[in-house]
């Protein structure tokens, strides 16, 4: 629902074609949101049925025909109205192949375990070296002036992200530290 | 070009009334020059017997440590005396601050000992207070980041190749802010940075993380031996 009203906003600022949208719909969201072409495509398809988009064929030489959509008067309504309704707050989901894999692991060796976890540990840490330098270029680009409101709203995204992986970061450590105590107190 | 630091297989254990405790086991790896990394772990995961053993300050008990072209375990006692004076630039709550003197003082110390005449010592000291924006207050006034800030001029005042920092969690919260300064000052010069943290927030601002976990290192991709 959310990627949908996501796509018309973003159309809302300007026409753009399926890749472009892809595009900006990840920067906007750090990297931590990836959309394949088939959700976008598959969205734009339904704003295109709804009336909310309509689209004109831009024809390149030795290039595939583009499809670049743009936003209809109603589709400004209805993002509007989305925009004003109730979201109802209610904390997000944890979801994570990892807490299955954890789950389902044998017990009695926690090798595997431990490696899995500095695997990802390792991956979030990665992650987060990416967005402390994305913060590092937004305040060099700044530079003391106000920042615009997308500048603003990518800048919260990087937080948001940098403060999840920090969670998991941490979250990781302590796992692994009491995988450690457990395998040590079964040595004694 | 020889990297910064090449650690191969570097073992240290501390011996206490009755037992040996291993502190860090087979640790290998490899710091480009002008590279800055980031040694993260929790307490008591090693990170300051890894730092002492860079500065020289400590043998390791086995393994071998080089630090540009250097081998640590080779050198004279004379030698590795100069080594810690002039290539090691230590930033740590080990290295007291005399209360006798001013910061400015405080810093100028080693260029003194060094025997670099006393104008030459005064133009670097003025140089580094206004790269790194040092005011001078009386040492029991300053805050903990200021402080930091000045052992951070103390350190660089001889101009090391290696910047060696511990004890970022004595600034609590401020670790963060005290880094992006630090790697920011530094980005100009020809040093390459390592420093000690708890915090993966303050450990993302380093261009590569070696995790400290059960006295084995865990090394990023560009860092492997």
């Amino acid at each position: 629902m959310s990627v949908k009203y996501g796509l018309l906003g973003m159309l809302a600022k300007k026409p753009q074609h399926g890749y472009e949208l892809k595009r900006t719909f990840e920067q906007l969201t750090g990297g931590f949101w990836e959309l394949n072409y088939g959700q976008i495509y598959q969205s734009l398809d339904r704003l295109s049925e709804e009336g909310y988009v309509h689209y004109t064929v831009e024809r390149e030489e030795n290039v595939p025909d583009k499809k670049v959509y743009a936003i209809t008067d109603a589709g400004k309504q209805a993002l509007r109205e989305w925009l004003s309704s109730p979201d109802e707050p209610r904390p997000r989901p944890l979801r994570d192949e990892l807490f299955i894999r954890l789950a389902v692991m044998s017990s009695k060796d926690v090798t595997p375990m431990l490696e899995l976890i500095a695997q990802h540990q390792s991956v979030y840490l990665e992650k987060m070296q990416e967005l402390t330098a994305a913060k590092r270029e937004f305040s060099k680009t700044k530079r003391g002036r106000t920042p615009s409101s997308d500048e603003l709203v990518e800048e919260l995204l990087v937080d948001v992200a940098l403060f999840h992986a920090e969670a998991d970061v941490k979250w990781l450590e302590l796992c692994e530290n009491k995988l450690r105590a457990l395998a040590r107190s079964r040595a004694n | 070009m020889t990297d910064a630091v090449l650690a191969t297989g570097i073992s240290k254990t501390f011996k206490t009334a009755n037992a040996e405790v291993l502190v860090l086991q087979e640790v290998s790896f490899r710091v480009e020059r002008g590279s800055s990394v980031a040694l993260l772990g929790g307490a008591r995961s090693g990170k300051t017997t890894l730092i002492n053993l860079l500065a020289g300050l400590a043998q390791p008990s086995s393994g071998s440590l080089e630090v540009f072209g250097q081998n640590l375990e080779r050198l004279t006692e004379v030698e590795k005396a100069t080594y810690r004076r002039e290539i090691v630039g230590l930033v740590s709550p080990e290295v007291p601050w005399l209360p006798q003197f001013s910061l400015q003082d405080n810093v100028a110390l080693p260029l003194l000992l060094a025997n670099v005449p006393r104008r030459e010592v005064e133009g670097r000291v003025a140089e580094i207070r206004v790269s790194l924006e040092l005011q001078e207050v009386s040492l029991n006034l300053l805050t903990p980041l200021e402080k930091q800030r000045w052992a951070l001029a103390r350190g660089l005042i001889h101009r090391p190749k290696l910047l060696l920092v511990d004890g970022l969690e004595t600034l609590d919260n401020e670790a963060e802010i005290f880094t992006e300064y630090m790697l920011e000052k530094i980005s100009d010069l020809e040093v390459t940075a390592m420093f000690a943290t708890r915090q993966p927030l303050v450990a993302a601002h380093a261009r590569q993380i070696f995790t400290l976990k059960g006295s084995r290192l865990q090394v990023s991709r560009e860092g492997r031996v």
